[in-house]
């Protein structure tokens, strides 16, 4: 072991402070400006995500304890990296690996077509990140599309720790209000304040089905009006399918919706697909699939294999504008290529046309292709 | 169980909270000489502050007199630690602090505070107030947080009632909480042994017939979990062979043999190098003695005198860089840096 040197936290912090230099803002968040930046010696982009503590009567808020908490200590190829953090005065600033764009952007553009490879590798790093965080009793209990940020090889990452807390303690009760909405799994809803990783997998399927859909798939416009929406669309939990359901805080009556055929919403997607969706978007909690059986499922095995992170559609913001007609094969072929990726789970590529994997699948590009507007009116009218 | 070595090797409290015996030793040594260095540069940079250098000769004789020994600092840090216990009690008292949150919050906050005199001082950062912040931020890292008026009203009340002329302000706690935790190195998870020492409780329940002695057993080794806290073996050992060390330790008083228990699960070589820790930990635990009340006075006297202006908010010096800086508020939106 290396002899500890007599050096002291300020001197610390000035020392990390001049490794990097920030450049432009980039983005604001609800608590946070983050610059572009890099450091200097070696040049690495950097984001420096400088977190405000305006108004903030109790000192560093929790937000900012918790991400930094969480982040100093998780390493995974699909967690956000944390390369340092230094405080300036009085403001507190994280210095990340630089990520170009996020899974809601990806999403939104419809000039992108999804293969159901793509679906399969942005879920299968999604879950692989997510798996790491549980093994490490943390849930990050604010995951939605635009807190997975895209790396430049395609690699996706968990981002956004805000939130973030350790869980496993029986005893303590912890905040149901957590998660986005529309992520928001119905035992939050209904008021649990002792719940698991499972809530983090509620919104992975919710992010899953918005990956086949190209919308958000249960987007309620007030926290009751979300467990209606949630009802309508995979139909009203019983006490059979939810042992407990009655004994949660607000767990009362509902009006009983069927439980509609999804096969229809989802008509693109494969059974296997749909399978491990529904798993993670099963009612009864502690029935739901973790994120460790979920990397499991058939679904990562059986073909199209996972297209590799480099070949992954983004966002070109240039031809985005200039070449709006594209068709979807002009698109595919718009794709930035990155051969330097090497994980064997992935496809290798050869297979990797759209034509493959249409006749794989039976996903039609017509199917891909499809406006926004048309799958809206689908999922409204089909439950009943 | 597999996966489990190497997720917490890495855990920051594995990668940079681990020490030898010597080498928080020299630490500790090199620390100490640094900041009488600095204490005796602040005391003449102070003389220059109104060009008054009649002082000065007294001044760096009588720091000089006083300056604190490592161990003096260390005995003095031991002192404030145990207060974090006797605040832990009565902030759960008043209901600001769960039950549930107590064990958590005590040791992350005596945890903080020993990592804190690592990477400081004494001299320039007396226990008193970096105890309390510290305390502060582990309400806020183990989810028990309270708003600083909450946090601060008990201390004043404590304060009037022993007719203390200092009070206890806001600022007081929150000014220091960029030092404290610019020192941890914005490393805030700790792993504590109370949660291994529940597992070995369930497990052992498997080895071991006489549930009731157990259990009677488990329920003394937090006893023991709870001394071991203000000792260095935080940065020697792993939290789960902390845990164990105090279950020995709590067996040996109730009379339970768990011995019979650690040979059925270790094979013969693991459990001669576990049974060399073990005694460590039994040995150090056992030899740990609070700094008394009196002890702790004399050491604060001495300190006042030793104290670096620079770092001193009473000082001259002190309050002459502050008033150059333009007095920055605590609260600062600007996008100006
Ligand atoms: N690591 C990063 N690299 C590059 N840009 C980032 C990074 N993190 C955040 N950003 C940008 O800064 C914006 C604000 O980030 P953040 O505070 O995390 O957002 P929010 O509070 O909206 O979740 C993001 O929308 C994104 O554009």
């Amino acid at each position: 072991m290396d002899v500890p040197q007599a050096i002291l936290g300020e001197e610390i912090n000035k020392e990390t402070e001049s490794l990097y230099k920030k450049e432009k803002k980039l983005g604001e968040g609800t608590y946070a400006v983050v610059y572009l930046g890099h450091h200097i010696k070696t040049k690495r982009k950097v984001g420096i995500k400088k977190i405000k503590l305006g108004n903030m009567r109790s000192g560093l808020d929790m937000s900012a304890i918790r991400e930094v908490k969480a982040l100093r200590e998780l390493r995974h190829p699909n967690v956000i990296e944390l390369i340092d953090v230094f405080s300036h005065k009085t403001n507190l600033n994280l210095v990340l690996e630089f990520l170009d764009t996020d899974l809601e952007n990806v999403i939104k553009d419809k000039s992108l077509v999804f293969m159901p490879a793509d679906i399969k590798s942005w879920m299968m790093m999604a879950l692989r990140g997510l798996d790491h965080c549980h093994r490490c009793w943390l849930l990050h209990r604010d995951l939605k599309p635009n807190n997975f940020l895209i790396a430049s090889d395609g690699q996706l990452k968990l981002a956004d720790f805000g939130l973030a807390r350790e869980f496993g303690d029986v005893k303590r009760a912890m905040t149901s209000q957590t998660v986005t909405r529309w992520y928001r799994a119905p035992e939050l809803l209904l008021g649990a304040t002792n719940y698991t990783g499972s809530i983090d997998i509620w919104a992975m399927g919710c992010v899953f089905a918005e990956l086949l859909l190209r919308v958000p798939y249960l987007s309620g416009e007030s926290d009751l009006e979300q467990l209606t929406t949630i009802f309508k669309a995979r139909g009203t939990p019983t006490e059979d399918d939810w042992p407990g359901l009655s004994k949660l805080p607000m767990g009362f009556k509902f009006e009983k919706h069927p439980r509609p055929a999804f096969a229809e919403l989802f008509h693109g997607a494969s059974d296997d697909a749909l399978d491990l969706m529904n798993r993670m978007l099963t009612y009864n909690p502690v029935a739901r699939i973790t994120a460790a059986e979920a990397l499991q499922h058939p679904y990562f095995r059986n073909s199209p294999r996972p297209t590799q992170p480099a070949k992954l559609p983004r966002p070109k913001q240039e031809y985005v504008a200039e070449e709006e007609g594209l068709d979807s094969d002009g698109a595919r072929r718009k794709r930035h290529y990155n051969d330097a990726f090497g994980d064997d789970v992935f496809s290798d590529g050869k297979g990797d046309s759209a034509v493959a994997h249409r006749e794989g699948s039976g996903h039609s590009r017509d199917q891909d292709a499809q406006p926004t507007a048309k799958r809206m009116d689908l999922r409204i009218s089909s439950p009943a | 169980m597999t996966d489990k070595p190497q997720l917490y090797e890495q855990a920051s409290q594995y990668r940079h909270w681990r020490f030898t015996r010597e080498s928080l030793d020299k630490l500790r040594a090199a620390n100490n000489e640094r900041g009488i260095e600095r204490v005796l540069r602040g005391l003449r940079e102070e003389a220059h502050v109104d060009d008054d250098h009649s002082m000065l000769e007294t001044r760096v004789s009588e720091a000089t007199n006083n300056l604190l020994t490592p161990a003096e600092e260390l005995e003095l840090i031991d002192y404030y630690l145990q207060m974090i216990k006797v605040y832990a009690q009565s902030y759960r008292k008043n209901g600001l602090l769960k039950p549930e949150a107590l064990d958590n919050v005590k040791a992350t906050a005596i945890n903080f505070m020993k990592r804190f005199y690592l990477h400081n001082v004494v001299f320039d950062y007396p226990p008193k107030s970096i105890m309390l912040t510290c305390f502060y931020l582990a309400t806020k890292v183990e989810n028990a947080f309270m708003k600083i008026d909450d946090f601060v009203r008990p201390l004043q009340a404590a304060e009037t009632k022993r007719g203390s002329k200092v009070q206890t302000k806001n600022e007081d706690i929150l000014e220091l909480e960029f030092v404290v935790i610019q020192s941890l190195q914005f490393e805030l998870a700790v792993h504590h042994p109370y949660r291994a020492a529940y597992g070995l409780y369930l497990e052992m329940q498997a080895y071991i017939n006489d549930a009731a002695l157990l259990k009677d057993v488990f329920d003394r080794s937090h006893h023991y979990i709870d001394l071991s806290l203000f000792t260095d073996l935080v940065f020697l050992y792993q939290p789960p062979q902390i845990a164990l060390g105090a279950f020995k330790l709590a067996a040996r008083e109730k009379d339970l043999d768990i011995d019979t228990y650690l040979t059925q699960r270790f094979d013969a070589r693991l459990l001669e190098m576990l049974f060399t820790v073990l005694d460590d930990i039994q040995d150090t635990v056992s030899a740990f003695k609070n700094t008394s009340q009196k002890d702790a006075q004399v050491i604060d006297r001495k300190l006042i005198l030793c104290r670096n202006p620079e770092k001193n908010p009473s000082s001259k010096l002190y309050k002459k860089k502050a008033a150059g800086q333009g007095d920055v508020p605590y609260v600062s939106d600007s996008d100006s840096d």
